[in-house]
Order: structure tokens, then C-alpha cells, then sequence
């Protein structure tokens, strides 16, 4: 029987299972929370989106050793994969209950305002302030200069600060 | 080290400012972020900043799916060995479409399984999952068979499996699976099952009519005697007055001629007469009163009985679940439960049925025939008086918080509990405010059904409150 040509989709890197659940491991925690404040309230899809956008991430690494690019990959798709969900507006009922009460509603606001901008401003937002990357890495997922996407963050910026004075009035 | 370190958290308080308006340069930034993730101390005091990039750094804090990553690493695996399946060479184009479109099949059929049911076992899932029944042993309670789950999740991810297990597990997987868990002792094909199934039973301890009869009797003897009783005294208040007037005339006749004498003499008469007439009313009178005074004894007597009866009842009941080597779980006034095996389920029954304080039975609400005598259940039984208005509420998978919430809202509409555990709250509400707290219940997103349990009986819907229970489950 013929063999199949396996070169083109990155075969020999998943035989490296140790590094595939590092990987996992590393970055499922905050992949699931990106994915869950673009899509809201569903955490059955948000769990398969994050599923889904790993699975693809993998599959179209040629290697693991360079950590950023695989992020740079997962994190892209999971954008993506959001971007064409349904969203769904966040309930307040059980979040941040173990917080203090001041701090809770602060956390509510700025979640209400998040929920209020656009799909690419909240992705920017939550790719800098929560997954913490550099403006390069950023740029990177949109395909953008550096620049670029630090003028975009920063708009984004001015914008969640309107959401969350609207919200407190 | 420590000078390096407070060196390092100076910094922090200088810099933060230009973090907090992302002003630092790339590498300055890394670094403030690493010093943030290893003190504890400066990561506390950066957050009570409280600027909106940290909140949405804080909002960061969800907890992905434990099963996410065993998840992900089956699927690829799953990819592999679609991948791996030897065909043809072929060109790289057509390579790439082909295997898109292997790829996709599983996935997508995963994807429906998945979003179908997370926790239904699926018949034509090719996934090998461990489907896990945890027999709750008498001791666990709830947070023993979380922490149980915990153990088995955990195993299954060790495994490289989900937490779900078709019926061709393998022996050596179910092994690793107990040996991992360590306190699992069954495994079957249900989908997490914890803790007993729920049997209803009502038992009508005593005929509600008898009592009522008694008491009504009893006040109605009280409410003749205290007329009565007061007749007599009105007679003898009658009777002192006539002879105060007998003894008059017979003073004042005395003193008279024969005439006069004659004429009192009449009057004298006439007193005696009417004198004779009272005393005998007051004599029927008091022999009214006797009786009735016995007829409200006699009542008091039978309502004591019926007391006693019904704590003989109770306490009867009690003997039988205990003579059964059973021990209650809780017990109230109106309620007590215990938790037994279905083999010991139809003893208990027996020995219930035979209980009869003069007018009783046993109304069950589930059906006791078909007890599977391996099963564990969780027998409520409802002592009443009457029938009465009784719903039985589930509500699956709801958190603690939750089922405080539920507790708060029941207090607010019913104010009154009458029994509280971590799976089941009893309680009394007026039927007018049952819509408004099955609203207000929904409205936390709680997945509320009520599974038929519910007993009405069309005379009696007019009185007394709405006993209703509500039992959180898993599933």
C-alpha cells in the first residue's frame, strides 16, 4: 500500500507528547478565558472553541520549540473561531463571589463595559491587559505592524473608559 | 537578597503609575510584570489600584474546565490515528483537502456529541470514556463524593480518556481507574450518579375528621356548660331574692290582725311556690351541668388519646426504619428520613403498614414495587393529618452558592423551613405565592423541574398552606 506524504502537516511534532501538555498546560487557563469574555455567557462553547483552536494549533506546528509562535497560532485561531460565535450577554448572579464587595462591583462594571465594545476592541483589550503580550505578539495575530496594533490598543483603551463612565452613570 | 527585593518592590511604586497607562518599554514592562507574579505583596498593592487594565487583568481569573486539556489530547490523538490510516500518495493540494476534511468527520462528530449532551453517555460515541458510578457508602456526604469525583477526573485525565466510559472499557482501564481513585468501589455504565434515589411516602397517621370532631364536641359542651352555669347562678340569685321576700311576710304577720294575716298569708304562698319552681330548674340545672362536665372530660380524654396515639405513631415508625438496622438521616415533626438499600426497603414497608393508630395508611409517591434491592435510596417519609397540597421540587446542579440563594428566596416568600439539609429543604408556603417563587427561582438560572410528585385533592385545595421540597441533585 502507498504511504502517505505526512511532511506538510507537522507530523513528528506531536510524538513529542511531554511538550504538547506543557503547552496545554500553559496556556488552556487563559485561551478558555479570552474566548470566554468574546463570546459571553456560554462556557460549553467557549470550552469548544478552545478545544478546537488547540487541536489547530497543533496540527499546523511544524515544531514546538518556538513557544510564542504556537501561542501567536492558538491564539489566532481561537479570535477567529469567536468572532463567528453567537454572543451572549454575561449574568452578573455568581461572579467574583468570593471577592469583597467593593471589589465586585468594580470587577461587574468593567466586565459590563467590556461586554459594550466592539469584537476587535474587546480582543485587543483582553490580548494586552489580560494574556499580558506585547504589542508585537499582538500584531502579530492581526497580522498589523507593532505600531499599528499599539494605536489600536490604545483606542480600545480610550473607548472601555467611556464604556465604564456610561456604566456608572 | 532581601535589599534586592525591597530594591525591586521600590521600583514598582515608581513605575506603576506608567504601567498602569502602559507607558513602560517592552522590556520594563516584562519585568514588572515578572516582579508582580513573584510578590505577592506588590501584586496586592497593584490591584487595589484598581485602574481598568488591572480589572481586566483580574477578570482574567476564570477556571478553565478541568477536563479541557484530557479533552484536547484525545482529539488530537484522534486526529493522529485518522491521519496514520495508510491510502495513497497524493499530491500535496489534494493531501490538504483530504485531510481537512478526515479531520473534520471526528471532529465534528465529537462536536455534536459534545454539545448535545456533556453528560449523557452517548450510544454511538466511538470516544472510549470511563462512565463512573460512585456508590455512596453511609458516612459520605456531599463533600466526601465531590472530592471522590475530584479522584476519578483526575484518574480519567492520567489515563488520556474523558470522564465518560462506553460499555468496552477495558479491565485494565476500569483497574488503573480504581487504583487511581482509591475509594471508588463500583464502576458501572451510568453517567455520575451520587447518592440515593428519592422514595416519597406519605402516611396519614390519624383521620384529621376524628380530631376536628373531638375538639368541635369539646367546645360546644364548654360553651352549653358556661350558659348553663350561668343560669344557675341567675336562679340563685332569684331564689335568695324570694325568700328574703318570704321571710318579710312572714315577720310583718306577726305583727298583724287576722285580715291582714290572711292576705300575707296568700303572698307567702305564692313565694313558696315560685321558690319550689326555681329550685327545681336549678336542680335540673346542675344535673345539665354534670353532664355536660363529663361529656367535656370524656372529650379531653379522647383528644388525649389521639395525642397519644399519634406520638405512639411516630415514635412506631421510628422503631420500624430502626429495628431495621437503619438510623434516620434527620427527623422533624412532620418529616424523617433515612437512607437504606432497596432489599431493606420493602422490611421497613411491612413493618410501617402494620402501624395503625385507629385510622392511618401509607400514600407513597414513588413506586415501591420495582426497588432494585441493590440501589440505595433516600426514603422521606411524610407524616400528615390530612391529605395534603405537596409538591417535591429538583433542582440539578446547583452550586452552594446557589442553593443559598434558594434558601434566602424561600425566606423571603415563605418564612417558614421546616427542614434544611445540603440536599433537601422542606417547607410551607401559600399557594397564592408558589408562582412567584418558582419565578423568582428560575430566575438564577436553576434548572428547576418538578417530576410528577405533586398530590392535590380538589376539596381540600381551599385550605391549610403548600408543603413543598425541594431536593438538589447532580443530575
Amino acid at each position: 500500500m502507498p504511504e502517505r506524504d505526512y511532511s506538510d502537516i507537522g507530523r513528528p511534532a506531536l510524538d513529542d507528547e511531554g511538550a504538547v501538555k506543557l503547552l496545554i498546560e500553559q496556556y488552556q487557563q487563559r485561551a478558555f478565558a479570552l474566548v470566554l469574555y468574546l463570546i459571553g455567557d456560554d462556557r460549553d462553547k467557549a470550552y469548544e472553541i478552545t478545544a478546537s483552536s488547540f487541536v489547530e494549533a497543533f496540527r499546523s506546528a511544524s515544531s514546538f520549540e518556538d513557544k510564542s509562535s504556537f501561542l501567536i497560532r492558538l491564539i489566532r485561531m481561537a479570535i477567529e473561531k469567536s468572532r463567528n460565535a453567537e454572543i451572549i450577554p454575561f449574568s452578573d448572579e455568581t461572579d467574583f463571589e468570593d471577592f469583597s464587595p467593593e471589589r465586585r462591583n468594580s470587577l461587574l462594571v468593567v466586565k459590563k463595559a467590556l461586554g459594550a465594545l466592539t469584537f476587535n476592541e474587546k480582543a485587543l483589550l483582553l490580548l494586552r491587559d489580560q494574556l499580558r503580550l506585547s504589542y508585537g505578539e499582538i500584531g502579530a495575530i492581526f497580522r498589523v505592524p507593532e505600531g499599528e496594533a499599539r494605536t489600536q490598543v490604545v483606542r480600545a483603551r480610550v473607548q472601555i473608559r467611556k464604556k465604564v463612565e456610561e456604566v456608572l452613570k | 537578597m532581601k535589599d534586592n527585593l525591597s530594591v525591586a518592590c521600590g521600583d514598582i511604586r515608581k513605575k506603576l503609575k506608567a504601567f498602569l497607562d502602559d507607558l513602560l518599554a517592552e522590556d520594563e514592562r516584562q519585568a514588572f510584570v515578572a516582579h508582580l507574579d513573584g510578590c505577592g505583596e506588590c501584586k496586592d498593592y497593584v490591584r487595589k489600584i484598581g485602574s481598568v487594565s488591572n480589572q481586566l487583568w483580574e477578570l482574567g481569573g476564570v477556571n478553565a474546565p478541568s477536563d479541557l486539556s484530557s479533552t484536547i489530547l484525545f482529539r488530537l490523538k484522534q486526529a493522529e490515528q485518522e491521519i496514520r490510516k495508510p491510502r495513497f500518495v497524493i499530491s500535496k493540494k489534494l493531501g490538504i483537502g483530504i485531510l481537512v476534511v478526515t479531520l473534520a468527520i471526528p471532529l465534528i462528530f465529537l462536536l455534536a456529541s459534545r454539545l448535545k449532551s456533556r453528560k449523557q453517555p452517548q450510544e454511538a460515541d466511538r470516544t472510549p470514556v470511563v462512565e463512573v458510578y460512585v456508590e455512596r457508602k453511609s458516612a459520605v456526604n456531599d463533600s466526601e463524593a465531590e472530592s471522590l469525583f475530584g479522584k476519578l477526573k483526575d484518574a480519567a485525565a492520567q489515563l488520556g480518556v474523558s470522564e465518560k466510559a462506553a460499555e468496552e472499557a477495558t479491565d485494565l482501564k476500569e483497574e488503573a481507574i480504581k487504583e487511581a481513585a482509591g475509594e471508588i468501589t463500583l464502576i458501572k455504565e451510568e453517567a455520575f450518579v451520587t447518592g440515593p434515589k428519592p422514595l416519597h411516602w406519605h402516611f396519614l397517621y390519624a383521620d384529621k375528621t376524628k380530631e376536628q370532631n373531638l375538639k368541635k364536641e369539646k367546645q360546644v359542651e364548654e360553651l352549653r356548660l358556661e350558659k348553663k352555669t350561668e343560669e344557675s347562678e341567675q336562679l340563685d340569685v332569684e331564689i335568695e331574692r324570694l325568700e328574703r321576700e318570704k321571710s318579710r311576710i312572714d315577720y310583718e304577720s306577726q305583727s298583724f290582725g287576722t285580715i291582714k294575716k290572711a292576705g300575707l298569708e296568700e303572698q307567702r304562698e305564692a313565694l313558696v311556690l315560685k321558690i319550689a319552681e326555681k329550685v327545681g330548674k336549678k336542680e335540673e340545672n346542675s344535673a345539665t351541668i354534670n353532664l355536660l362536665e363529663n361529656n367535656i372530660l370524656e372529650a379531653e380524654r379522647s383528644l388525649q388519646q389521639y395525642k397519644r396515639d399519634e406520638a405512639q405513631c411516630k415514635a412506631d415508625l421510628i422503631n420500624a426504619v430502626n429495628s431495621s438496622g437503619l438510623i434516620l438521616d434527620y427527623q422533624t415533626d412532620n418529616l424523617f428520613a433515612f437512607t437504606a438499600k432497596g432489599e431493606k426497603i420493602e422490611s421497613v414497608l411491612g413493618k410501617i403498614l402494620l402501624i395503625s393508630p385507629g385510622s392511618s395508611s401509607l400514600r407513597d409517591y414513588t413506586p415501591i414495587v420495582s426497588v432494585d434491592p441493590d440501589q440505595e435510596y433516600r426514603v422521606s417519609v411524610y407524616l400528615e393529618k390530612e391529605t395534603t397540597y405537596v409538591q417535591h421540587w429538583h433542582v440539578t446542579r446547583a452550586s452552594p452558592v446557589q442553593r443559598e440563594r434558594v434558601l434566602d428566596v424561600i425566606r423571603e416568600e415563605s418564612g417558614r423551613i421546616s427542614y434544611e439539609s445540603e440536599e433537601l429543604i422542606g417547607f410551607s408556603i401559600s399557594k397564592g405565592a408558589i408562582k412567584k417563587l418558582k419565578t423568582r427561582v428560575l430566575a438564577m438560572r436553576i434548572d428547576l423541574s418538578e417530576p410528577g410528585y405533586t398530590e392535590s385533592e380538589e376539596g381540600r385545595l381551599s385550605s391549610g398552606p403548600v408543603e413543598i421540597s425541594i431536593y438538589f441533585s447532580e443530575r
